[in-house]
């Protein structure tokens, strides 16, 4: 709390020295703005004064507050896709005003793709903001013609991914872990279904999606690259409706309505694959009794008290599942999130979030004839209490303060085997810590041309008790450490504490109406760690908090960037340069074992990193003809210093990609129908090769790697390129029907590239030594694989549907 | 836990419609040759061999070179008895030959190898520890799998047998056809479970590693086949897991590629050169079975 009260010192001080001292009675006028239509309330919507540049924008609950001395305004209100709402008030006390807008019609809502302020990407201070909203993601041709978020979110600049099927993804040069992802403000630890052809989230609930990459407001902490935030629909609270569609892997259904008309609805969709159904009459021999498919619920409550008063309760739930008769093997992420959001008065307003999160996975081997079993499971469960507060405390000035709190419970490991002679446990001990911060932000505008968010988080992470503190004499020097002593805490007892100052910066210069120069530097800190050594992360993979011997992550990040629009705002254009410094970035020992391994802390070493590069985004946004083209010129390095690894020298991170250029574009031709197409080309990531091998009698293949150095094999031959297609027929809407359906036809891989995942090197498969078979001289004793995941083109067709 | 790794990768291969793996042709710059010591000693009374060979380009199709003229001399530390492995036809194979019953040593001893190679000296330590019986072999027939190269007719055969009580013993499972040592059947345990972890004390060997049988090469009626329980060391059992985990990486959830540990030391810390391969010492015990038509 101490921090707390400084920073709000330190802010409030701040405003009392820019603001001049008026005379003249100001006044508010605040309140929500929502779809007419459905209820659903409006994100980033400008509420302006018109004929001058005063406004603001609605915040992530559709909120406004606008302040303003007293006397006749004329209000606009207005939001791509909507028709303006205009109103003249008199401003001689504070004032409500919700407003209702009313979409433009079919015809033009159908061509488009952004529903933001025309001009916010210029005007804005944000910057490294990509904003998608689902009619975008929509129209991005699909893997298997199933829309995904971050699927479509790879496609952005800055953001790449170690290959196909991957789950997770890479923001400027930062690991999978270090992507805050959120779903109504609850995190999701692991984002894929099927390993990481599909997203958990179903887009016929998610309502906005925002993927900050740089200038991070200090409202945001716990990761040091990015936040996605998924927002997901309140429910129609004007009448039922619902959404779905039939596809060639999953198929969704949603529906949506009042409980009591304009004050309480919900949402609820639900989404399962089939696969394994259909693939069901294949599965003969040992495949029968096969098991493979996922499923995700995600439902959404809310009701709105009264004017002052809304709560939210949402939540979501899904789970993959793979198994046989004798193996099973199934993970999942629950969450649950319950905000209240709460108008103190026209210039105070509150959400107050608790939530809910746990992932968890299950392994388990069975066999009934000799009656043995091995269970196996680990969890990582966490709560959370986060009020945060807006202050529109003028015109000029938005302060946002907060706290947040957050209690993990890692649950690394329980198994079981068990036989006739009875069962065995094998229990990683739990680890506990709570993660804090507060956090004072303002945004303010200084003159005609400038504006600045400045801000300031604390953050604390405590290690708790109970359980064993690992002590290590010898330094982390790249081999196994084994503890000297492990030392016993008792219930609540901080084993390790840790505090970081995260001041946080942008600025926004404006040139001219079209044009802005941005600028931002944060830092950010990071307390838990995902432990993965694998290519792609494996739903196996658990995250651990920083304990006594694992330091947080640490980066720092800085951003210049030149933004402009053209045409009426029809084009945007930006180019970013960023630059960021990574401490503390968790890499292993080798042959370090990560899974059920109580010393775990003992195969893990920390290094740093450096990440830079340039990103280009152009994106239409207005006509028959939309679409973006992202271009990212970058570079991710890590070093190990006083460790063998790599030498100990700089050396490319497994998921760098030098080029990354992706296209999508759009184009809605006259009549019901729409084609789209989406190229993507991208450096391969580099490899580590062995270039020579020993032979042992027992083992004829033993690889070896005199040089030593990762990752310094990369050949422009295997780039990454493909190309997707797609067409949308929408079906006609029958007279007085509210019934609206489209197919879509999509191509993935549309000239069968081959693109490999990755290169390596393995032991014919068919070589068993010189000793066990010496005659066998024919069998090449090696061979180069090139792994693809998608070896060939796949087409689908998904019917979907509204009323 | 390679186990789970490969068991995750067949999951998702059956899932994913598409995936493939093409054969390519990748250049790569190999370095010089390194010394290769293959020294996998047990206390038997038969000849016991220590092989040198030299490093060879990865893709190198031809034989290995032996490596003749060195000097190997094995140290039991406990007794301070001295053995010498002769290469006396000069083709990499440095033996020692017991007369009758005699052994390099009994449980519990501590050995130190010797390899005296063109003026640079390699030492490694190893140590006897105990093993445990196998009490029963078991097989049964299996028709052609759904992938027939990797699961061809014949019998299969399961062993059983249970981890000694007490400590925290490592084994190396080794099994053979009509002798051959099957190298495709790489099994090897802590206490009764695959890795290192808690609980496996006492505990009967789990499935996946009672499996004898390579699915490319069963045994037919008339074969042989023996399971060998070889006790190792924790480090040998490292070595081991590293070896395999390198050996079989690829796909999805590769690991980075590494240089799998040696425990040859240069006793010169000024030169630059390495040496590469294992030394390990290890007690056997063994079932062989003849397969019956059933």
């Amino acid at each position: 709390m101490k921090h707390f009260l400084c920073l709000s010192l330190l802010f409030f001080g701040c405003f009392a020295l820019s603001q001049p001292v008026c005379a003249q009675a100001k006044f508010s006028v605040s309140g929500y703005v929502r779809d007419a239509k459905s209820g659903e309330t409006l994100i980033g919507v400008t509420v302006f004064v018109r004929g001058t540049n005063t406004g603001t924008l609605t915040n992530e609950y559709g909120f406004y507050s606008l302040t303003l001395p007293g006397g006749d305004y004329d209000l606009g209100v207005s939001y791509v896709g909507f028709q303006t709402f205009a109103k003249q008030i008199s401003l001689t006390a504070n004032q409500k005003l919700d407003v209702e807008l009313a979409d433009e019609g079919v015809q033009l809502q159908e061509v488009v793709v952004t529903a933001e302020r025309a001009d916010a990407n210029v005007k804005d201070v944000a910057m490294s903001v990509n904003k998608l909203d689902i009619k975008t993601i929509q129209k991005i041709p699909a893997f298997l013609g199933e829309v995904d978020v971050i699927r479509s979110i790879q496609l952005l600049p800055g953001v790449s991914t170690v290959g196909e099927g991957a789950t997770g993804f890479n923001v400027r040069g930062g690991g999978i872990d270090q992507n805050l992802v959120l779903i109504d403000e609850a995190p999701v630890y692991n984002s894929a279904h099927l390993f990481g052809f599909f997203s958990v989230f179903n887009p016929d609930i998610v309502k906005d999606v925002k993927l900050i990459k740089g200038g991070i407001p200090a409202q945001y902490g716990g990761r040091l690259s990015s936040i996605l935030d998924v927002r997901t629909k309140e429910g129609n609270n004007k009448r039922f409706s619902g959404q779905g569609g039939v596809g060639a892997i999953f198929s969704r259904l949603s529906i949506e309505a009042p409980i009591i008309k304009d004050k309480a609805s919900f949402v609820v969709g639900v989404r399962r694959s089939y696969i394994d159904v259909l693939a069901k009459p294949f599965l003969t021999g040992d495949l029968k009794g096969s098991q493979f498919y996922f499923y995700d619920l995600t439902a959404k409550l809310n009701y709105i008290i009264n004017a002052k008063n809304t709560v939210f309760l949402s939540g979501y739930f899904g789970r993959d599942v793979f198994g046989s008769p004798e193996f099973r093997f199934n993970w999942g992420n629950s969450t649950a999130t319950l905000r209240w959001n709460h108008v103190f008065n026209n210039k105070v307003f509150m959400n107050l979030t608790a939530f809910y999160s746990n992932y968890d996975y299950f392994i388990g081997f069975r066999d009934e004839v000799q009656n043995t079993r091995f269970d196996w499971n680990s969890n990582i469960i966490n709560y959370s209490l986060k009020p945060d507060f807006t202050y529109y405390l003028n015109t000029r000035n938005t302060v946002r303060f907060g706290v947040q709190s957050i209690v993990y419970d890692f649950r690394p490991g329980n198994a079981e085997a068990q036989s006739e002679q009875g069962t065995s446990p094998i229990n990683l001990d739990p680890k506990y810590a709570l993660e804090s911060g507060v956090y004072a932000d303002n945004e303010q505008k200084i003159g005609e041309k400038l504006t600045l968010q400045y801000g300031l988080r604390y953050s604390v992470f405590q290690y708790l008790g109970s359980g064993s503190a690992y002590i290590y004499d010898q330094p982390a020097d790249g081999t196994p450490r084994t503890p000297t002593a492990i030392q016993e805490y008792g219930r609540g007892k901080v084993i390790k504490n840790y505090g970081n100052w995260e001041p946080r910066f942008s600025a926004n210069l404006t040139l001219n109406d079209r044009s802005s120069l941005k600028a931002s530097y944060n830092r950010m800190a990071q307390y838990i760690h995902l432990v993965s050594n694998t290519a792609a992360s494996t739903p196996l993979d658990i995250w651990t908090p920083s304990t006594n011997n694992i330091k947080p992550q640490i980066a720092d990040q800085m951003v210049v960037g030149y933004f402009q629009n053209f045409a009426d705002n029809g084009y945007e254009f930006s180019v970013e340069a960023y630059y960021k410094d990574l401490q503390n970035q968790l890499d292993y020992v080798d042959n370090a074992n990560l899974l059920l391994n109580p010393n775990l802390e003992g195969d893990l070493i920390q290094g740093i990193g450096r990440a830079y590069g340039l990103e280009f985004f152009l994106r239409k946004s207005k006509g028959r003809f939309t679409g973006f083209l992202s271009y990212t010129l970058s570079r991710t390095e890590r070093r190990l210093p006083n460790t063998s690894i790599s030498r100990g020298e700089w050396f490319l991170n497994r998921f760098d990609r030098p080029h990354n250029l992706s296209i999508t574009a759009d184009y809605a031709l006259t009549g019901l129908w729409s084609i789209a197409a989406n190229f993507v080309l991208q450096s391969p990531t580099p490899a580590t090769l062995y270039t020579n091998r020993a032979e042992l009698r027992d083992l004829p293949v033993l690889p070896t790697l005199p040089d030593e150095r990762r990752n310094t094999f990369r050949d422009p031959k295997y780039a990454y390129h493909r190309l997707d297609l797609s067409a949308t027929k929408k079906n006609r809407q029958k007279e007085g029907r509210r019934w609206e359906s489209y197919w879509v036809f999509s191509v993935y891989n549309a000239y069968n590239r081959r693109n490999p995942f990755s290169i390596y090197f393995q032991q014919n498969p068919k070589y068993t030594g010189p000793s066990e078979n010496p005659g066998n001289a024919s069998v090449n004793p090696t061979q180069a694989i090139r792994y693809s995941i998608i070896g060939s083109v796949v087409p689908a067709v998904s019917y979907n549907f509204k009323f | 836990m390679k186990f789970f790794q490969n068991l995750l990768r067949a999951v998702f291969v059956a899932i994913v419609l598409a995936a493939c793996e093409d054969v390519v042709q990748v250049d790569v710059t190999p370095a010089g040759a390194q010394l290769v010591v293959d020294a996998f000693l047990t206390n038997r009374d038969t000849i016991q061999t220590i092989r040198l060979t030299q490093t060879v380009p990865y893709f190198s199709e031809g034989k290995v070179p032996v490596v003749s003229g060195a000097e190997i001399r094995l140290k039991n530390q406990t007794t301070g008895r001295e053995f010498v492995f002769a290469d006396t036809k000069t083709d990499g194979i440095y033996a020692w030959q017991p007369l009758g019953s005699d052994s390099i040593g009994a449980i519990g001893h501590s050995f130190q190898l010797t390899v005296r190679h063109q003026n640079e000296t390699f030492v490694a330590q190893s140590r006897l520890s105990r093993t445990t019986e196998v009490d029963s072999v078991t097989y049964g027939f299996q028709k052609t799998g759904q992938n027939p190269e990797e699961q061809k007719e014949g019998y299969y055969s399961t062993f059983y047998g249970r981890d000694a009580v007490g400590g925290r013993d490592y084994y190396w499972i080794r099994s053979y056809k009509n002798n051959a040592y099957q190298s495709r059947v790489f099994n090897f345990a802590v206490d009764g479970f695959g890795g290192e972890t808690d609980g496996g004390d006492g505990f009967p060997f789990i499935p996946p590693l009672q499996n004898m049988t390579d699915g490319r090469n069963p045994a037919q009626v008339g074969d042989k086949v023996r399971v060998e329980i070889w006790s190792i060391t924790r480090e040998t059992f490292a070595f081991l897991e590293q070896a395999q985990r390198q050996i079989t990486n690829g796909g999805l959830f590769a690991v980075t590629p590494e240089n799998v540990r040696t425990n040859l030391k240069n006793t010169n810390p000024a030169s630059k050169t390495k040496a590469v391969g294992w030394f390990s010492t290890s007690v056997v015990s063994g079932l062989e079975v003849v397969v019956k038509e059933k």
